[in-house]
């Protein structure tokens, strides 16, 4: 027999080529796994490192090479809280708090091999009050694990290292104008070290700002930015050089994102007005050398529609912004949210927690021109089969790095920490890749058929058929059997399929269902009720390409899933 | 000493005179530590359980907490058992202020060490031995071998007499249903004494309003809520309802989320989900950890309030469970 190569390679080639087209583009990603995670520790990322909890053990660890165990649970005196990772050069340093019943300490580890070894561990308080530590580097080299002590004699302890950690010197600052502090947060530039914080000063909240000047070590005045509603959350960054605040507040009774840059004669304060009234998650923010700076953020209006993404863009440090949205869904009735930015130059990438499949998963969005403009597919960046959840993104040594916490199946109990390292071609690659589209005229022909499927299977009692129909996340958590000996007394006798309405992935199914009761036990007496004709209505969900009826408790009205 | 010489009984008057001196100045005072009771306990280890959970004021705080089971078993004989005494097992755990632990006195989930929680309390909560047994149980500020420890303040806007909050979900793990009730700290006194009058202070207390709940991506948490006032029979009454802006939401570490609180205000009667209560930003921060918080009636109009928390369909808590308890009759803040 003749070998007849060309062919054997065309064959080959358009296998490959046929393949690729069903392949969901996580698939094509070298994922790094590591758990089982503690999930109430979202993944802290710093340049292509991540730092988790798994089994009561701190790790730090890349896309390469084998986790770096940085403290045991055995050597610990209390709980884990307020990790903080920074990443400078070959060294990585990560400070966290041990909270225990003899107060709490402030700890520190440093690798200076790029992750292979533990260089030092250290304490560098005991007793403290502290409830959050972070850690920052500023241009100069210089290394800060900066203390907040929310209440009861408020305050801020800035530990600073010239020698890459080796050494501390501990500097309180004291902020006595302030009954209780919140959610600091520090940038440095010219040599001065801002700390935002929100605080609160003879009964009333305000956004105020603490200077600490490097260079004398010497601590300056705290200043008032703006007296405000309770704040929720403080972001900082540098826009030309000037230290700039943006926060989450109220007016009015309508939530707010407000924000101050140092102008030459004071704190210039600037409102997104077109945010106004959002009640918004979180915030992720970047500024370029230029002036121009870039928001991203979360936020829903209760009653109207769910967490959606947005950009907001300034070009002229911080005065005036544009805000609009970013995520590309049909319908707001699931939710995107918690968005994470990285920047590489004019390239930016930015992931969020999406829901719009039901079940949840991480999706990311791409703009060459600093978010003037977006690419126009919310590219699925997790395993379509996984419920993945609280994505970070960071950009390091030319490729971005993405980390996210994933349940192992649908019963969500058990959850790991992925990882994935990310060039820009390849992100492009994913991005150009339409998603397979069904017509409504088809998702509605198979919901039906599905809904048709369930209530023949309840008239028929064909209890098999009806427990298949019901949401996954239902069936991962109760088996066949249980279901089968836990249904009600009811006999149906006639169903139409009366009405649906189809939002996206999500569905209201209105069906007329004629049924009794013949035999009941009540308070000891046997009786029937006879028989009765009510309308139902019905959720359901289109989760891997079928409907699935969400179960719905009667009495809570709760599910096995939210999206 | 030779009592019975003349200077053996001068040295003993010495040292009674002296022991007198103490007692006056308190040397021997027995210890104001705030004492909570959770006055049913109900184990039946792989079907009846009872969840505890004890948020800690105090600030400073002692180093531990001691938990005092005061229990029997549930039948002699196969019959209820009525008049039979209780024995007693202590247990004695660290804590810290603002801590918030929840734990399975029964053993089943988790081996009885502290849920949804990685803090190391130094061991299992839970009553030891076997069979359905009832209980009681007492929990006070103590140091490590469990001596009470007087509470000398507590955390901003708490009363040092009502340092220690809690509340019980009792549970049907086989069969899927569950009550639960508030712990009650009577606020007159500070040692193992509870009577109708202390009692009674417990349950007006604003610090009754304070709740925990478990991670919501897991339980869920709904208050239910009727106004109440003149002319029910036909009024539409409105009360409002929201979150407490002195305690805010904290974490089980004790992490304080601060945010403006939404107002919700009821007509007639709803039920009111605790995402509803929080900002997003505050509900993405305890989404998979839980918490506690308090339930405040800022309206001139009060309210009966239930709160009721639920699992669907978990078969860890034996399918669906709910549990309410009351949390409020009247209008209180902050």
């Amino acid at each position: 027999m003749r070998s007849n190569l060309p062919l054997k390679y065309f064959i080959l080639l358009s296998f490959l080529f046929l393949f690729s087209l069903f392949i969901e583009p996580s698939w094509c990603m070298a994922q790094t796994k590591a758990g089982p995670v503690d999930i109430t520790l979202e993944p802290i990322l710093s340049s292509g490192w991540v730092t988790y909890i798994q089994d009561g053990d701190l790790f730090i660890r890349s896309t390469e090479g084998a986790p770096l165990k940085i403290r045991a649970k055995k050597e610990t005196t209390g709980v884990i809280i307020s990790p903080s990772l920074n990443v400078m050069g070959s060294s990585i340093f990560l400070a966290w708090i041990e909270k225990g019943s003899e107060g709490s300490k402030v700890m520190f580890a440093a690798s200076r091999d790029k992750g292979k070894s533990l260089a030092k561990t250290s304490e560098i308080a005991a007793g403290t009050k502290a409830t959050q530590v972070r850690t920052s580097v500023d241009h100069g080299g210089r290394l800060y694990l900066i203390e907040a002590l929310s209440e009861k004699e408020p305050g801020i302890i800035i530990n600073l290292s010239l020698d890459r950690g080796e050494t501390f010197k501990q500097i309180p600052l004291g902020i006595k104008e302030l009954e209780f502090l919140y959610y600091p947060i520090s940038v440095t530039t010219d040599d001065m070290l801002y700390i935002f914080l929100s605080g609160v000063r003879e009964g009333k909240d305000q956004v105020g700002v603490k200077l600490f000047e490097m260079n004398s070590l010497k601590p300056l005045d705290y200043t008032m930015i703006k007296e405000t509603e309770q704040v929720s959350f403080i972001d900082a960054f540098i826009i030309k050089n000037r230290p700039a605040v943006i926060y989450k507040t109220s007016r009015e009774g309508k939530f707010v994102l407000e924000g101050a840059v140092k102008g030459d004669k004071g704190w210039e304060i600037f409102s997104l007005k077109d945010a106004e009234g959002l009640d918004v998650a979180r915030i992720d923010c970047h500024a370029w050398e230029d002036g121009r700076a870039l928001v991203v953020f979360s936020g829903e209006e209760r009653e109207k529609f769910k967490q959606r993404i947005y950009a907001a863009v300034s070009e002229d440090v911080g005065r005036n912004w544009s805000v609009r949205r970013m995520d590309n869904k049909e319908f707001d009735n699931t939710k995107s949210w918690l968005p994470r930015m990285a920047v590489d130059g004019d390239k930016v990438a930015v992931v969020w927690e999406d829901s719009r499949d039901i079940r949840s998963g991480i999706r990311m969005k791409l703009s060459f021109d600093r978010g003037k403009t977006w690419r126009e597919q919310d590219i699925p960046l997790s395993d379509a089969r996984k419920y993945a959840f609280r994505p970070r993104i960071g950009f390091s040594d030319g490729a971005f790095y993405a980390a996210w916490d994933q349940f192992r199946d649908d019963e969500k109990k058990v959850a790991d920490l992925v990882m994935v390292r990310l060039k820009w071609d390849k992100m492009l690659k994913m991005e150009s890749r339409k998603p397979k589209v069904i017509s409504p005229k088809q998702k509605e022909a198979l919901l039906r058929e599905r809904v048709n499927a369930y209530w023949k299977g309840m008239l028929k009692k064909n209890i098999k058929v009806t427990y298949e129909i019901h949401d996954p996340f239902y069936r991962a958590r109760i088996p066949f059997d249980y279901y089968s000996s836990h249904r009600g007394p009811m006999v149906y006798h006639h169903y139409s399929l009366e009405d649906v309405k189809i939002e996206g992935n999500v569905a209201m199914v209105k069906v007329k269902v004629n049924y009794d009761v013949p035999k009941i036990i009540i308070m000891g007496k046997e009786t029937s009720i006879p028989p009765k004709e009510v309308v139902t209505e019905d959720t359901y969900l289109f989760i891997d390409g079928k409907w699935y009826r969400r179960f719905v408790d009667a009495m809570s009205g709760g599910s096995s899933i939210e999206y | 000493m030779n009592f019975f010489t003349k200077e053996g009984k001068m040295k003993t008057k010495v040292v009674i005179v002296f022991l007198v001196a103490l007692l006056a100045m308190g040397a021997f005072s027995l210890a104001k530590a705030d004492t909570l009771l959770f006055p049913v306990i109900a184990i039946n280890p792989g079907s009846v359980t009872t969840i505890v959970s004890v948020i800690n004021y105090a600030d400073p705080s002692s180093t531990h907490l001691t938990y005092i089971y005061r229990y029997k078993d549930s039948l002699v004989g196969g019959l209820p058992n009525i008049t039979g005494a209780c024995s007693t097992t202590t247990v004695t755990r660290s804590t810290y202020t603002k801590d918030l632990v929840s734990f399975d006195t029964s053993g089943t989930f988790d081996g009885g060490s502290a849920l949804f929680d990685t803090d190391a309390y130094g061991g299992e909560f839970s009553l030891p031995g076997t069979g359905p047994r009832r209980a009681y149980l007492l929990v006070t500020h103590s140091n490590a071998g469990g001596v009470p420890q007087t509470v000398t303040g507590a955390v901003s806007g708490i009363p040092i007499a009502s340092s220690l909050v809690g509340e019980a979900i009792i549970m049907d793990i086989s069969g899927g249903a569950a009550w639960g009730y508030k712990a009650i700290n009577d606020t007159t006194r500070q040692n193992y004494t509870f009577d109708t009058t202390g009692v009674q202070t417990a349950l007006a207390n604003s610090l009754f309003r304070t709740f925990s709940f478990f991670p919501p991506n897991v339980w869920n948490t709904r208050f239910f809520v009727t106004p109440i006032g003149a002319d029910m029979n036909s009024a539409n009454l409105e009360a409002t309802v929201r979150l407490s802006q002195v305690v805010h939401v904290l974490n089980r570490t004790g992490f304080e989320f601060v945010f403006t609180p939404p107002d919700i205000t009821p007509k007639c009667t709803a039920a009111v989900d605790l995402s509803a209560l929080m900002d997003s930003t505050t509900f993405s921060n305890v989404q998979t950890t839980g918490g506690f918080s308090r339930f405040v009636v800022s309206s001139a109009t009060a309210a009966v309030a239930y709160k009721l928390e639920y699992v669907i369909e978990n078969p860890t808590y034996g399918g669906t469970n709910n549990n309410g308890y009351l949390i409020t009759t009247t209008t209180d803040t902050p």
